[in-house]
C-alpha cells in the first residue's frame, strides 16, 4: 500500500525521532542538547553522500538533521542566549574537524581487514575534508546573510 | 552516562534508518554504507555491554586498590586501567565471536589476536598511568 511512499514514511519517522530526541535532550540540560546537536552535525556530514528520492526530488538522507539542527539551535538561542548557540555551533565544527582528521589518519593505516571493508571506508571518508570545508563556508555565508537580512 | 547511552542508541537507530532508505538511481554510495553499517547493531550492543560491565568494575577496582593497598596513584591507575581494558577486550571479542562477525578459523589464532590486543592495551594503560601521575605530581602545589 505504502510501497511508493516508503522513503517518505521513513523520512517522517526519522523527523519525529529526531525532534522527540531533541526535545528530550532539551528538557534534560543545555549540555545534553548541545551534545545531541553536535552528534547530529557529525552524522549529517557523514551520511550526506547517500542520494535518495523524496517526493520525486533527488535529495540526501541528512535533510532531517538540517531541520532539527536549526530547530535545536533556535531553542538554545531563545533559552540560553546567543553566546551559547554560537558555542554549540563551533563545538559542532570542532567535532567535525576532529572526525575529519581522525578519518584521514584511519585511512592511512595499512589494513588487515577484508578489501571490501577497506574500500567502503575509503569511499565514505575520502570526502570528509571537502564536506568539512563546504559546511564551514556554507555556515559562514548563511550566518552573515542572516545577520544582513535581519538588520535590513 | 544516561546521555551517552542515549546518543549511542540514537546512532544505532539512525544508521539502521539510513540503510533502510531506498537509494535513488544515481546513488553510488549505498553499497559502501551497507558494508560498514550492516553489522553496526551487533558492534554497538557488544561494545555497550563490554564498556559498561568492564568500566563499572574498573571504578570499583580503582577504589579498592587505592583505599586498601595505599599504593601510589600511578600504580592504581595502571592496575585498574589494565584490568578494565583486558576485561573489555575479552568481553567484546567473545560477544563478536558469538555473533559470528569475525570468522574464527582456528581458536589459537583468535587467542593470539586477543593476547596481542591485551599487550597493546596494557602498554597504553601504562603510558596513561605515567602521564596522569606525572601531571598530578607536577600540579600538586596548585590543586
Amino acid at each position: 500500500m505504502f510501497g511508493s511512499l516508503y522513503n517518505e514514511i521513513l523520512f517522517t519517522v526519522q523527523a519525529l525521532l529526531s525532534v522527540a530526541s531533541l526535545f528530550g535532550m532539551f528538557v534534560l540540560s543545555y549540555e545534553a542538547i548541545s551534545a545531541f546537536l553536535v552528534l547530529q552535525f557529525v552524522l549529517a556530514n557523514i551520511f550526506v553522500t547517500k542520494q535518495i528520492l523524496l517526493f520525486g526530488v533527488s535529495t540526501t538522507c541528512s535533510e532531517v538533521f538540517i531541520v532539527s539542527g536549526m530547530y535545536g539551535v533556535s531553542l538554545i538561542r531563545d533559552y540560553y542566549g546567543e553566546r551559547k548557540a554560537l558555542q554549540t555551533l563551533w563545538l559542532g565544527f570542532s567535532a567535525l574537524l576532529f572526525i575529519m582528521l581522525l578519518t584521514q589518519v584511519h585511512l592511512l593505516y595499512t589494513h588487515t581487514e577484508p578489501m571490501a571493508v577497506e574500500r567502503a571506508y575509503t569511499a565514505i571518508f575520502k570526502y570528509t575534508p571537502r564536506i568539512f570545508f563546504a559546511s564551514l563556508f556554507a555556515y559562514i555565508i548563511s550566518e552573515r546573510s542572516f545577520i544582513i537580512c535581519f538588520y535590513l | 552516562m544516561l546521555v551517552a547511552l542515549f546518543l549511542q542508541v540514537f546512532c544505532l537507530l539512525y544508521s539502521e534508518l539510513h540503510l533502510a532508505y531506498i537509494p535513488s538511481g544515481n546513488d553510488t554510495m549505498h553499497g559502501f554504507f551497507e558494508t560498514l553499517f550492516s553489522v553496526n547493531g551487533w558492534v554497538t550492543l557488544s561494545s555497550l555491554f563490554a564498556f559498561l560491565s568492564s568500566h563499572m568494575l574498573g571504578v570499583m577496582l580503582f577504589w579498592f586498590i587505592r583505599e586498601k593497598s595505599k599504593v601510589s596513584i600511578g600504580v592504581s591507575i595502571f592496575a585498574a586501567t589494565s584490568i578494565t581494558h583486558i576485561l573489555d577486550t575479552i568481553t567484546f571479542r567473545l560477544l563478536l565471536g558469538c555473533a559470528s562477525l569475525f570468522e574464527i578459523p582456528h581458536f589459537s589464532s583468535f587467542l593470539y589476536q586477543t593476547v596481542d590486543m591485551i599487550i597493546f592495551k596494557s602498554a597504553i594503560a601504562f603510558i596513561t598511568g605515567m602521564l596522569i601521575s606525572g601531571y598530578l605530581f607536577l600540579s600538586r602545589g596548585r590543586l
